[in-house]
């Protein structure tokens, strides 16, 4: 065990068992999976990407790249968890990944052994012949080798949840920079948010054994977050990683509210928000860097701030026999904890030589390790000293610092590139990289905690001076003013063996001088190359070292080198976060239609058209099959009279002294003449000259219209007709509103029409409601407006009522329907009513089509201009041979036209370069006894009488078709009008 | 003539749905009516308004009420008015100064109240919640649908359009529900 | 992405549907071709500011004249296109 008896912010009290690759550990409310792991002794945690070498826990943070887990089972089962950042509840299930059939005998560390082979862009290398075998063979193994943790195969149950949050400052990080940032904002009265990505305040303080105004660190930084807490203008939020900036001010974050607990119990595990700030401060800390030499990724070595954070905030000695090897100061203080903890350090080796280290243990100063050795983690070190003679030293625990970064990452998301400072080695934000987001402690370079404390705590004055709020001067603690020195150091030279950047990855130093070689020596090709950076940590532990060793091979600067760009997220988010309420219901906003209730209850099969549910059909006793169904509704409307709800059709009312005017220039032909009482079909242009829209707009009054739309383009005509009206036409006085929600509107059409009507309304022959009127009325008490308009072809109305009332009258109009032999009907026998007449949807405008196309260039005015005329009439859109909307009838042996077939010549081969059109609409009709179809056929209105093949490749059917006109049935429209 | 007559559909929420901290209820004015002044016809407008409801219209983003009847802004150039006044009786008077349509079946009036309505609404909508004061009055969009946001002193009033009140009530009963359950952890 | 609404205040891009360029309020009197051709299919596609059409859908329905930096994204101006289209006149 290596659990120090005392000290940590674990509470020792309580022990929660869990599991590691099925063996029993437990664990103290404070840790983590990695903190228990390694206070149970275990080191061996994973296994490399690529070269399957075992690896052990190198942070402390969410930077880590080795210790990933599965953490649960089931479809609760998540891959790829940092153990360094998750925390262990009662019974928690964690398993290692990247290994068969054992982390401590993984059959596919034998590409270890392969890799001389497997170097750096070996896969372009490798599979490049026999050609075919990439498919067949090369791929699938490589699959199964690659890839980190398994996907539980499961359809994620877990609830998550997306929100918005609105600040004036918004502080990303709770150590002593965002704490006092937090505090000053907080002061001064302005709205904060406190995001942190841990589940204790505090950043490093929870880590150093220092003191702020005398006391530990670690309790100021509770303090201070008590305090924050108890402002009603601070909203701390704890496990809350600030993920991407974006344009505007808008941050994303991942607050984990359940991953830590056994039962979510109903509650979001996780919730993505969207968190919207005037002012940002960016206290985001430091990562600390390895240094790359020989074997360096043993398990055992780890960051030096890693050891001291496992040490103080977790009671936990990471090693018995502890060597540390820094370039800079900080290294120092990991060997002088550890002693004060009573761990033996048994080499403090410092790669500076102008250092004399006032330190109890054996010191190598212009010294670097050279080699380590020990099966599944570091028994050994070799140690080459100033001199260059090379001396083994005994450890059971590395601790590396080669200096700490920035964590600027959030300040490249939009395209910022960092600024090197020499100073401290390393990239630091550039100012205004994101528009009002200031850097400030360690996160900009400044690695001093009363450095930290003093730059949190002026940027938030800067902000409450930018906000105009209250200027506050709260107390500066007394702490730590030490910057600590630091030498460049990257990588050992001059050695033998693979040193480790990437760890996640396995690419090593000469992976980036093989990169050079081949001259992929940019950046961004030096990370595609060999893949460094690639890694889940997005190469927060990798870059820097990269940069560093290729600005050495191509004798550039760092600066010079550059950087990659850093992309959102700063950490892995899960798909069910970013994905959050839109699964199931959550796809789409779902509409309703007044009836919905009453055609479910009576058994309808429903059909989404869009955002709406419709019923297609009404299956009656006995029908098991919806052409039984379809076919029954269609003969229902053609012989005696059927019901449908036409509601989802957009309405919009047009009012306004200049409503006449408008409309003559949205739609082709004239409404301006329309008389009062009286509805046209209108055709809508684009102004490319192709249909936009059909339907009926109806005169209510001499300043007062009511046009439909489609259902599908009821949104995009109301933005197009507002579009006109703001953009083009603001002269003329016309106002809109859709009016689709306020009527329910139902058809009555077929012969008997008009007596089923006579009972409810009274007279509406054709003497006092003639073909295309329309006019108020009365039903059943309630207003209501009668529409003498029919999309399919028989006699027919429409009758809007106030929604309220929708189902009632429907259940009216059903009841009465079936009493004179019809009922109601759906959207499948509507389509076949609507195909029989040639009538059209936007399977015919289908954003290709003119009106000529449509066979119907006598509705374009010549009196006037509208939208799309000039366009239509370009020369290329009168071609008489463009495709030409007509109807098909099978006339060979093959019955059957089946949509979207294409259309050739009866003796041409069925090849694109052959193709004369397309089918758009086809159906049974019940009327004519056969297969109808709709289709564009080149040149087709000039070919009605010739045949024609409809062929579908995808399903096998070739048939002979005759070009007849659209208009099957009643061509001369007698039944509308009768 | 049948004597027969139409009854309207009940109201989608009977009983106020109550979930954690956060109550979900159905407040249905007798009338909502659209009135669209036509150009040059503000003055006019008001001045009727005034005589016939005793109020005048507000300005953009904003909510007048007086007893029973409350005006309130709907979009550019758009107010409803709101409450016991009917449709005959207003065209009439506005003639032909304002374009009025009946809407009081168009749109369902959803009231969240509560002591989380405000953590609700968040889950459900991108506005600055705190920065809606009450007298204002937002056009927004609430879970991916069109809606008027009118804060309450108990909470919210949401006016969304009839035929996605369904799903407005599902998801607004979701989140409550998720909320409750984070409470209780 | 923030559209400062010149009705609604500042709201987040979602509420909003683009259209394309501002050019579109230039719509050509009279049956020039020509000048059709260039209305509908001609755009500048410039680095930098740009002047863009977009439509507050989820909001109050208003045409927004935007002058939006497309490098940035940064909003400089948003103005109602009908006061746009009718101070050009």
């Amino acid at each position: 065990m290596n659990r120090i008896p005392t000290g940590g912010l674990i509470d020792r009290d309580i022990s929660i068992p869990f599991t590691f690759d099925g063996q029993k550990y437990t664990a103290h409310p404070g840790d983590t999976l990695a903190s228990a792991l390694l206070a149970n002794g275990v080191r061996l945690m994973g296994r490399s990407f690529k070269y399957h070498r075992p690896r052990g826990v190198l942070t402390a943070g969410s930077e880590e790249p080795n210790a990933l887990m599965e953490i649960g089972e089931g479809a609760d089962r998540t891959p790829n968890t940092r153990a360094t950042t998750c925390e262990v509840y009662h019974g928690m299930v964690a398993q290692s990944q990247n290994r068969f059939p054992s982390l401590k005998v993984d059959m596919l560390a034998v590409n270890d052994l392969l890799s001389p082979f497997l170097g750096a862009g070996f896969y372009y290398k490798t599979f490049m012949w026999p050609k075919k075998f990439w498919e067949a063979v090369y791929e699938p193994i490589i699959r199964r080798a690659a890839g980190l943790g398994r996907l539980s195969g499961q359809a994620d149950k877990a609830v998550y949840e997306k929100a918005w949050a609105y600040c004036d400052v918004l502080v990303i990080g709770g150590g002593p920079a965002g704490l006092m940032a937090a505090f000053t904002a907080g002061k001064g009265g302005a709205k904060v948010i406190l995001a942190d990505e841990d589940f204790i305040i505090g950043g490093r303080l929870n880590s150093e054994k220092t003191e702020v105004d005398g006391k530990p660190s670690h309790r100021w930084a509770a303090e201070m977050a008590a305090k924050l807490r108890e402002m009603p203008n601070v909203r701390v939020m704890i496990r809350t990683t600030v993920t991407g900036a974006y344009d505007g001010g808008t941050y994303g974050a991942v607050e984990r509210v359940a991953d830590h607990l056994a039962d979510a119990k109903g509650a979001p595990r996780q919730i993505f928000w969207r968190i919207v700030a005037k002012h940002t401060i960016l206290a985001a800390g430091a990562t600390e860097r390895p240094i790359a030499f020989p074997d360096n990724d043993r398990p055992g070595i780890m960051l030096a701030g890693a050891v001291r954070t496992y040490a103080h905030r977790y009671g936990v000695a990471a090693g018995q026999r502890v060597a540390v090897f820094t370039n800079n100061d900080d290294g120092w203080r990991t060997a002088q904890d550890l002693l004060a903890l009573g761990v033996t350090v048994t080499a403090l080796i410092d790669t500076r030589t102008d250092v004399s280290p006032d330190i109890d243990c054996p010191v190598f100063t212009g010294a670097a390790v050279v080699g380590t050795s020990g099966r599944l983690g570091i028994e050994r070190l070799s140690v080459r000293t100033s001199d260059g003679a090379v001396q083994q030293i005994n450890a059971d625990c590395l601790a590396v610092s080669g200096g700490w970064n920035p964590a600027l990452h959030l300040t490249g998301h939009m395209g910022g590139k960092p600024t090197w400072r020499e100073d401290i080695a390393a990239f630091v934000p550039t100012p205004n990289s994101i528009p009002n987001l200031i850097a400030v402690g360690a996160a900009n370079g400044n690695f001093s905690t009363l450095g930290a404390l003093k730059e949190g705590m002026a940027a938030a004055k800067a902000a409450l001076k930018d906000l105009r709020l209250k200027q506050v001067r709260p107390h500066v603690p007394v702490a730590d003013d030490a910057q600590g020195a630091v030498a460049a150091y990257w990588h050992v030279p001059d050695v033998k063996g693979r040193s480790w950047l990437d760890f996640q990855n396995d690419v090593t130093v000469k992976d980036i001088e093989l990169a050079h070689r081949e001259n992929f020596r940019s950046v961004e090709h030096m990370k595609r190359y060999t893949t460094l950076g690639m890694a889940t940590d997005q190469g927060k532990m990798s870059n820097m070292g990269a940069l560093a060793v290729m600005a050495e091979l191509t004798g550039q600067s760092i600066p010079e080198t550059g950087t990659t760009i850093f992309r959102p997220p700063y950490t892995p988010v899960q798909m069910g976060a970013l994905g959050a309420g839109g699964a199931g219901k959550g796809f789409a906003p779902e509409r309703f239609t007044t009836t919905h209730d009453w055609a479910v209850a009576r058994g309808a099969v429903m059909i989404e058209v869009g955002l709406w549910h419709r019923a297609s059909w009404f299956p009656a006793a006995g029908e098991t099959h919806w052409r039984q169904s379809c076919d029954r509704e269609v003969k229902m409307v053609r012989e005696a009279v059927g019901i449908c709800d036409v509601s989802t059709l957009g309405k919009i009312d047009i009012q306004g002294p200049d409503a006449g005017v408008f409309l003559d220039r949205v739609y082709t032909n004239m409404f301006s003449t329309l008389k009062v009482g009286k509805v046209r079909y209108g055709l809508m242009l684009r102004e490319d000259g192709m249909v936009l829209d059909d339907g009926t707009t109806a005169r209510l009054g001499e300043n007062h219209f009511v046009m439909t739309t489609t259902t599908g383009a009821a949104g995009p005509v109301m933005s197009h007709l507002e579009f006109c009206a703001q953009c083009l036409w603001p002269e003329l006085d016309v106002k809109m509103i859709s009016v689709t929600e306020q009527w329910a509107q139902i058809a009555v059409a077929g012969p008997k029409s008009r007596d089923l009507l006579a009972g409810l309304i009274g007279d509406v022959s054709n003497a006092s409601f003639p073909f295309m009127g329309c006019g108020n009325v009365s039903i059943g008490g309630v207003n209501a407006r009668l529409f003498r308009i029919s999309f399919s072809g028989e006699l027919a109305y429409e009758i809007a009522v106030p929604a309220g009332y929708g189902a009632a009258l429907m259940v009216e109009l059903v009841k009465r329907a079936e009493a004179l032999g019809g009922g109601a009907y759906g959207m499948e026998a509507l389509n076949v009513l609507r195909i029989e007449k040639g009538f059209l949807t936007h399977a015919e405008m289908d954003g290709r089509a003119t009106v000529a196309d449509l066979g119907m260039s006598g509705m374009m005015s010549t009196k006037k201009d509208f939208i799309g005329k000039v366009s239509s009439q370009r020369e290329g859109l009168l071609d008489p041979m463009r495709e030409q909307l007509v109807g098909i009838r099978p006339v060979g042996p093959v019955r059957q036209i089946l949509g979207g077939s294409i259309m050739v010549d009866v003796d041409a081969e069925p090849i694109r370069e052959n193709m004369q059109g397309h089918v758009t609409s086809v159906c049974y009709s019940p009327t004519l006894d056969g297969m109808i179809g709709l289709a564009f056929v080149k040149g087709g209105h000039g070919r009605i009488g010739q045949t024609i093949r409809a062929v579908d490749l995808l399903r096998n059917l070739d048939t002979l078709c005759e070009i007849v006109s659209p208009q099957f049935h009643d061509p001369e429209g007698e039944k509308a009008r009768g | 003539m049948a004597d027969f007559k139409l009854h309207p559909s009940e109201a989608l929420i009977g009983q106020p749905i109550e979930i954690g901290a956060a109550v979900l209820a159905c407040n249905q004015p007798a009338n909502i009516l659209s009135v669209a002044p036509f150009k040059g016809q503000g003055m006019a407008v008001n001045d009727v308004l005034k005589a016939v409801v005793k109020l005048a219209l507000p300005t953009v983003g904003r909510v007048r009420t007086k007893k029973h009847v409350r005006a309130m802004w709907a979009g550019q150039g758009q107010w409803f008015v709101v409450g016991d006044i009917e449709l005959a009786v207003l065209a009439q008077a506005l003639d032909t100064k304002a374009a009025v349509t009946d809407q009081s079946d168009a749109w369902v009036v959803l009231t969240l109240g509560g002591a989380d309505a405000r953590e609700v609404m968040s889950r459900l909508c991108s506005l600055d919640l705190d920065a809606l004061e009450q007298g204002q009055t937002a056009r927004a969009e609430f879970a991916h649908m069109m809606s008027c946001i009118t804060p309450t002193p108990e909470g919210f009033e949401i006016m969304i359009m009839r035929s996605f009140a369904k799903t407005a009530i599902h998801h607004t009963r979701e989140a409550m529900g998720k909320l409750a359950a984070l409470r209780a952890l | 992405m923030r559209i400062h609404c010149p009705h609604c205040g500042e709201r987040d891009h979602r509420e909003f549907e683009y259209l394309g360029s501002a050019k579109l309020l230039e719509r050509p009197e009279g049956g020039d071709a020509a000048a059709f051709h260039d209305y509908v299919f001609q755009r500048k596609n410039p680095t930098g500011e740009n002047a863009e059409l977009w439509q507050h859908v989820m909001g109050c329905s208003a045409w927004l004249h935007v002058v939006r930096n497309v490098t940035t994204h940064e909003i400089i101006a948003v103005k109602l296109a009908r006061d746009v289209k009718e101070a050009a006149r």
